[in-house]
């Protein structure tokens, strides 16, 4: 510590700056000594050698540490709570999450003039109509994910909000697909996906769109 | 469980919640729960609000699962969602005037009794606490409360480890200045 005065400093004849008020205000003690420093030492910050062996010996520094540490007793103590959560919180975490699966989802636009807001069923009818369009997909249908997503017994319709799910700037979407066996699976996926992302960013103009599928059904011409 | 199992238990469980399977989520919320609580106590000073701000946490953290990077850890990114979530709270409080019955009465000279003593040193630093600067008040909970790393607490904040450093320590002399005045 450079700045200290070794005049201002010295030992202490008593107990720790017995015969000093410390003044916490000041933003340096009498020895030259930041109060800062000493205030960060006094809560837990591991002193810098220098300090740690002036302080030892200075009046100031001990006063100024041993007030500190007194007022930051109750921090130190309130750091060693936890404070326990009510005893419903999980059940009403988990019953909020299940209400979120029966709410009518939609799509946010925001805009400067005013917010445009496109109804789940809407995506639903989207993107199925842009699958519809893909080679080798007979028949599609959005399909309800709800069930699964909160572990519920299934209870809504195909091309509910269930089918959809908006997370950010991320559209999700689940389709039900019954193939005609004219294509590889895989490729009629493929194409089911980027047309039903191209259609659903090109009509909405968020950045991206999930489509799960599941192949529900072949036809045999 | 150490910290690294715990970690890798919880990316098991964001694994399943992700596929839609609620049970998974929910064993998050009960392992996160307590210091998810605590992490919003802390920050606002106030059991029931933490309560509502840490069911709107996890409610989110569902919601938001398809966004969440799986190189972070699940708690980080919670506790980051519960920290903005307090101080959109606080916000909010502040546009209402403060009841009356929280008020903390200043310790009265005849008032021995070591509870009481106690009681009004926990009200003084949850005001205090409570004063603090946005950021400052963060960064002190998450180090001196919730006992985080600089590096932890930095990327809950989304910002250095030597700015969490410094604010951290500007909230703890303007705590111990605040603590004096109480004294």
């Amino acid at each position: 510590m450079s700045e200290h005065d070794p005049a201002a400093g010295g030992s202490a004849g008593g107990g720790p700056g017995a015969d000093v008020a410390p003044d916490l205000d000041r933003d340096t003690q009498p020895c030259g000594t930041p109060t800062d420093a000493l205030l960060d030492v006094a809560s837990g910050e591991p002193a810098p050698p220098d300090l740690a062996d002036h302080a030892g010996t200075c009046v100031h520094c001990r006063a100024v540490l041993s007030r500190a540490e007194e007022l930051w007793e109750p921090v130190r103590q309130m750091a060693r709570q936890e404070e326990p959560p009510p005893p419903d919180l999980v059940a009403s975490v988990m019953a909020a999450v299940r209400r979120l699966g029966r709410e009518p989802l939609h799509l946010v636009l925001p805009d400067e003039r005013g917010t445009t807001r496109v109804g789940a069923a809407v995506i639903a009818r989207i993107a199925e109509e842009a699958a519809r369009r893909a080679v080798g997909v007979a028949a599609v249908l959005a399909r309800d994910t709800r069930a699964e997503l909160v572990d519920e017994p299934a209870g809504g319709a195909p091309g509910g909000a269930g089918a959809v799910g908006v997370a950010d700037r991320l559209v999700v979407v689940a389709l039900a697909v019954v193939t005609d066996l004219s294509r590889p699976i895989p490729a009629v996926a493929d194409d089911v996906r980027a047309r039903v992302a191209r259609e659903l960013v090109g009509l909405t103009g968020r950045g991206g769109a999930q489509v799960d599928i599941y192949v529900h059904d072949v036809v045999v011409a | 469980m150490d910290a690294d199992g715990t970690a890798q238990g919880d990316a098991a469980l964001v694994a399943l919640a992700r596929e839609g399977c609620g049970g998974g989520f929910e064993e998050l919320v009960r392992r996160h729960q307590t210091r998810a609580h605590t992490l919003a106590v802390r920050m606002l000073g106030d059991r029931h609000e933490a309560a509502d701000v840490v069911q709107e946490a996890f409610v989110k953290a569902w919601t938001g699962l398809p966004r969440f990077d799986d190189r972070a850890a699940f708690s980080t990114w919670l506790y980051r969602i519960v920290v903005r979530e307090s101080i959109d709270q606080q916000r909010r409080r502040a546009r209402r005037p403060l009841p009356v019955e929280q008020d903390v009465e200043r310790p009265a000279t005849d008032r021995t009794d070591a509870l009481v003593e106690q009681r009004v040193r926990e009200d003084a630093v949850r005001r205090a606490v409570r004063a603090l600067p946005e950021d400052q008040r963060a960064a002190l909970v998450l180090t001196a409360f919730l006992d985080l790393e600089h590096a932890e607490a930095a990327e809950v904040l989304e910002t250095t480890p030597d700015a969490v450093r410094g604010r951290a320590a500007r909230a703890r002399r303007a705590l111990m200045r605040e603590m004096g005045e109480w004294a």
